[in-house]
């Protein structure tokens, strides 16, 4: 700045002297001086010529143009003389001039003369022309000299101007020079500033965008608490814009109490939003600030701590989870150790003892005890593996099968039957009216609520009644519908204070007959389990000594109520009608234990060791039954299974899987192959006897559409199965029976007249029941019906027409005999 | 001292005489383009309307009063019309002057400097004089050239 002052000071001075210089060059051009000065030569000569002329004519004429010679010089001598800007000039000065023009000079010397009268002035010519002459080469010098010191002053003056024209664009230079640094500066600051700004805007704008993205909320409180804005977090945490216009009072979201929030500190406060959204769980900080200009106000960064504490909750739950379920764990080690111990320590010892006995009768007790506690202990594990299997899996893991609900019911109850007759208990079932109820449901946990309630109840109870119920809640119609089966016992009863813990795992009473029953406590957490998964519950009554009552409801959807059927599919009797089954399992003990039961029960038994050989049994000769063991070496049961689906076998040869694998959806995968039935090892007896019977019962039903009667009854006697009764027994044993059956029925039709007589209609239900079974066997087919409808109503009550039922009863059987008399003496 | 002073006044009588005996001869000649001459005296050229104005000039020491009449009106009533003028001195000194560069203020023939004729050993009897200090442009060597003294002739073509 200073420089660009002093620049421009110098500047003007140059110009200025420019300007003057021009000026006075201008002056001194302009006077001519080298003209005026040779004119002073000139002038000079021409007086001299006209002094000449005028001695040599001393005419008037001539005196007056001398006189004007003279006048001429004068006034340029005078011009000379007075001139200012011939004042740098020497000539002046020179003595010449002034013996030319100074004082007594030649000029002033002339005047007189000149003035007078011509003739005095004619007279002084000559003296005029001497003076003159004498002047003339001095005159000349000075006047030469005075021309060149003309030129050199001219020269200087223009050296001069030149300088300081040279000056002047120095100085131009050296001011634009300094302009353009000047400007360079002002544009490189300008730059700078921009830069600056710009890196100013970047910083914000990266600021802004810093708060903005900040998943906390970011609120701005003025120095009256209330909030004037907020970042977009802050924002949608409040569910409201927030301006300085539209400012929130900080006492209004949140409650940081009497002292409010030391800067730096942190609280976990409720944040308090609009109307109709609840508060959400924050954690607050305050920092003070101050903005540039000194005005003071305060930032809140608020977190959103639902998420969190919502994990810390969920955390909490599953660690109370895993505590308890290591508690569950320890217990459940704890007695079932016990449990396994007691009846494997029992097995064990009745085999050992069994060594050293040679009494049969005591000998038959211990294999009785090795039974049971076998039995025992693989309920035990079966219990457990089931319970795990439940805990694990819900509902949907399990299958769901189509199954007539009261033939299930009944099967388990047939399970039950040798047991609760052992203990003198009587186990009735009490279907609902209809009783065909075709429903999906998994059946497996339908068996394990019932097995496990009727096991309980057959446990607990002496010489009593067990009353299974199965009830609906609506009309016959498909869809879903709500099943109550409750299982009433007559038995010990549970103390009302124990009922809550009942359903508890491992949780065995503490009463005075517990300890005599075995148990690990888990049957009816299983039942509960099983029936909650079936989308029910289960409910018990009690009172001690009295009995007790458990009552599980469940949902499942009915396929379709077929009409209900007069005439009852025939329950498998209890004698043994023989078989022809085909058995195939490679473990050789197994296989020989299953043939030596199956045998035993009276059945004809071929057994193979693996797939194949079985494919070549089954091709060669037709069985009524198959019992396929899955894993076999050679061809497994799988495979062998396709086979005979291929060459149709299958067709009229029902196929029983035996497995180890109870996983529901390995089940359901051995259904999908076309498997009738899937027994999981180890087989029960009874079960898969009565499984097989039905199976055969069933087909032979299928197979034997053209005995139905034309009234709908059943035919007196079913041909085809009593050939089949007649090829296995021979007629000679057929007779027999047929006489056997005939002293028998006699007996039973005696017997129940007598219940009857007594009011006994449970007695008049079983002989009926027993001797259907007879009568079954011999496939006497209305026969059978018509005493098992008798069963069934006696059960419920005596029916008014009782007499004339039993006399027809009566009629039919002599009939029915007659038949397979003259069918026999037929064939 | 005397001396110079009874010179200065003789001098200063003489020249007077000398332009009172003169005041009624023919001072100026003024030629026109078609060769026609006329001739004025001073008064004849005093009588014409009278332009005046004080100016320094570069040959005289402080501003001075020049009066007479403005060249173009002389010219006007000498009836020259042209295009140049030639003026001429009393040593043949001679310059051009353009016709149309004549103003109605400038140049003027000078008769009297300071209200004073002026003899012929002061320039006189008449001078160009133009009013150099109220223009720039007349401040120009060329307007010097024609500030032509001892003025005789003028001649127009």
């Amino acid at each position: 700045m200073v420089i660009v002052l002093i620049v421009t000071a110098i500047s003007i001075f140059t110009f200025v002297q420019v300007d003057r210089e021009l000026t006075r060059s201008r002056a001194a051009e302009s006077d001519n001086r080298t003209w005026v000065i040779a004119q002073i030569e000139v002038d000079v000569q021409r007086l001299y010529i006209a002094l000449l002329a005028a001695r040599g004519d001393p005419s008037a004429d001539a005196l007056k143009s001398l006189r004007l010679a003279f006048d001429i010089l004068y006034s340029r001598i005078d011009l000379v003389s007075k001139a200012p800007t011939l004042e740098d000039l020497s000539i002046r000065r020179t003595p010449t001039w002034t013996e030319l023009a100074g004082p007594g000079g030649m000029i002033q010397a002339f005047v007189p003369l000149i003035d007078s009268d011509d003739a005095a002035l004619r007279a002084a010519l000559p003296q005029m022309l001497d003076r003159i002459s004498t002047l003339a080469l001095p005159l000349r010098e000075i006047v030469v000299d005075a021309i060149s010191e003309t030129m050199v002053l001219g020269d200087q003056a223009r050296n001069q101007l030149q300088d300081t024209l040279f000056a002047f664009l120095g100085t131009l230079v050296v001011t634009m020079i300094a302009l353009t640094l000047l400007l360079t500066t002002i544009y490189r600051q300008a730059q700078s500033q921009q830069r600056h700004a710009k890196m100013l805007e970047l910083a914000v704008h990266n600021l802004r965008a810093t708060i903005e993205s900040s998943p906390d909320a970011v609120f701005i409180i003025n120095d009256s608490d209330k909030v004037i804005g907020a970042n977009k977090a802050g924002e949608a945490m409040l569910g409201r814009e927030v301006g300085p216009g539209e400012s929130v009072p900080l006492s209004t979201i949140l409650d940081l109490g009497p002292n409010g929030l030391q800067p730096g500190r942190r609280r976990a406060v409720t944040l308090s939003r609009h109307m109709g959204v609840p508060p959400i769980p924050v954690e607050v900080a305050i920092a003070e600030a101050e903005t540039a200009t000194g005005y003071s106000f305060k930032i809140a960064f608020l977190r959103d701590m639902s998420d969190q504490l919502r994990r810390e909750k969920l955390l909490a739950a599953a660690t109370e989870k895993a505590r308890a379920g290591e508690e569950t764990k320890d217990r459940f080690l704890a007695v079932m150790s016990h449990e396994m111990r007691t009846p494997l320590s029992g097995l064990l010892s009745a085999s050992e003892l069994l060594k050293s006995t040679t009494d049969p009768a005591q000998q038959q007790q211990l294999i009785d005890i090795v039974r049971a506690c076998g039995q025992s202990a693989l309920d035990q594990v079966n219990n457990v593996l089931e319970l795990t299997r439940l805990s694990a899996h819900d509902a949907a893991d399990y299958p769901l099968v189509e199954f007539s609900i009261v033939e299930a019911v009944e099967q388990q109850i047939l399970i039950y039957q040798v047991l609760a007759a052992q203990r003198g208990d009587t186990i009735r079932f009490h279907p609902p009216a209809d009783r065909q109820y075709t429903i999906l449901a998994p059946l497996p946990l339908v068996r394990r609520v019932l097995n496990n309630l009727l096991s309980n109840a057959v446990k607990f109870t002496r010489n009593g009644t067990i009353d299974v119920r199965l009830a609906t809640d609506g009309p016959a119609r498909p869809g879903p519908c709500r099943f109550t089966l409750s299982v009433c016992d007559t038995g010990i009863g549970i103390d009302e204070a124990d009922l809550e813990r009942v359903f508890e795992n491992f949780a065995t009473l503490d009463s005075p007959y517990s300890r005599a029953q075995e148990g690990t406590g888990l049957g009816l957490g299983i039942a509960k389990l099983a029936a909650e998964a079936m989308g029910g519950g289960i409910k018990v009554k009690s009172r001690l000594g009295e009995g007790t009552c458990f009552t599980v409801t469940f949902d499942a959807e009915v396929i379709c109520r077929p009409e209900p059927v007069t005439q009852p599919v025939p329950l498998p009797p209890e004698q043994h009608r023989p078989l022809n089954i085909l058995l195939a399992e490679d473990n050789d003990i197994n296989r020989m234990l299953l043939e030596r039961q199956l045998t035993g029960a009276g059945h004809r038994v071929t057994a193979v060791a693996d797939g194949a050989q079985a494919l070549a049994a089954a091709t060669a000769t037709r069985f009524d039954i198959i019992l396929m063991d899955i894993s076999m070496p050679v061809m497994d049961g799988v495979t062998a299974t396709a086979h005979l689906r291929e060459r149709g076998l299958m067709d009229h040869t029902p196929v029983i899987a035996l497995t180890a694998q109870a996983a529901p959806n390995r089940v359901q995968a051995l259904r999908d192959l076309g498997m009738a039935e899937v027994v999981i090892k180890p087989a029960h007896p009874l079960q898969l006897d009565q499984m097989m019977r039905q199976l055969v019962s069933r087909r032979d039903v299928d197979e034997a559409p053209a005995e139905a009667s034309v009234e709908g009854a059943r035919p007196l006697i079913e041909t085809h199965r009593l050939d089949e009764l007649i090829d296995g027994i021979g007629d000679e044993m057929m007779l027999h029976m047929l006489t056997r059956f005939e002293t028998d029925m006699s007996g039973a039709l005696r017997a129940i007249r007598e219940a009857w007589g007594q009011g006994n209609f449970a007695g008049v239900a079983k002989v009926a029941h027993k001797a259907a079974g007879a009568a079954a066997v011999l496939a006497l087919a209305a026969l059978t019906a018509e005493l098992l409808a008798l069963e069934t109503r006696a059960s419920q009550g005596i029916p008014d027409d009782l007499a004339d039922c039993l006399d027809m009863i009566e009629k039919m059987s002599a009939e029915s005999c007659l038949a397979v008399r003259q069918h026999l003496e037929a064939t | 001292m005397f001396r110079s002073f009874l010179r200065f006044v003789a001098a200063l009588v003489l020249s007077g005489t000398m332009s009172a005996a003169l005041a009624d001869d023919t001072i100026l000649t003024i030629r026109s383009a078609d060769g026609v001459s006329r001739s004025f005296t001073m008064d004849e050229l005093e009588a014409m309307p009278k332009v005046g104005f004080t100016t320094k000039t570069v040959w005289t020491e402080g501003p001075h009063h020049f009066t007479g009449p403005s060249l173009k009106a002389v010219l006007e009533a000498a009836g020259a019309r042209g295009t140049t003028i030639s003026a001429r001195a009393l040593n043949d000194y001679t310059i051009q002057i353009p016709f149309e560069s004549l103003e109605d203020g400038a140049p003027i023939i000078a008769t009297r400097i300071d209200g004073e004729h002026f003899p012929r050993r002061e320039k006189g009897p008449l001078w160009i004089v133009y009013p150099y200090d109220s223009a720039r442009k007349y401040q120009a060597e060329i307007i010097y050239g024609r500030s032509i003294w001892q003025l005789s002739d003028l001649s127009v073509d």
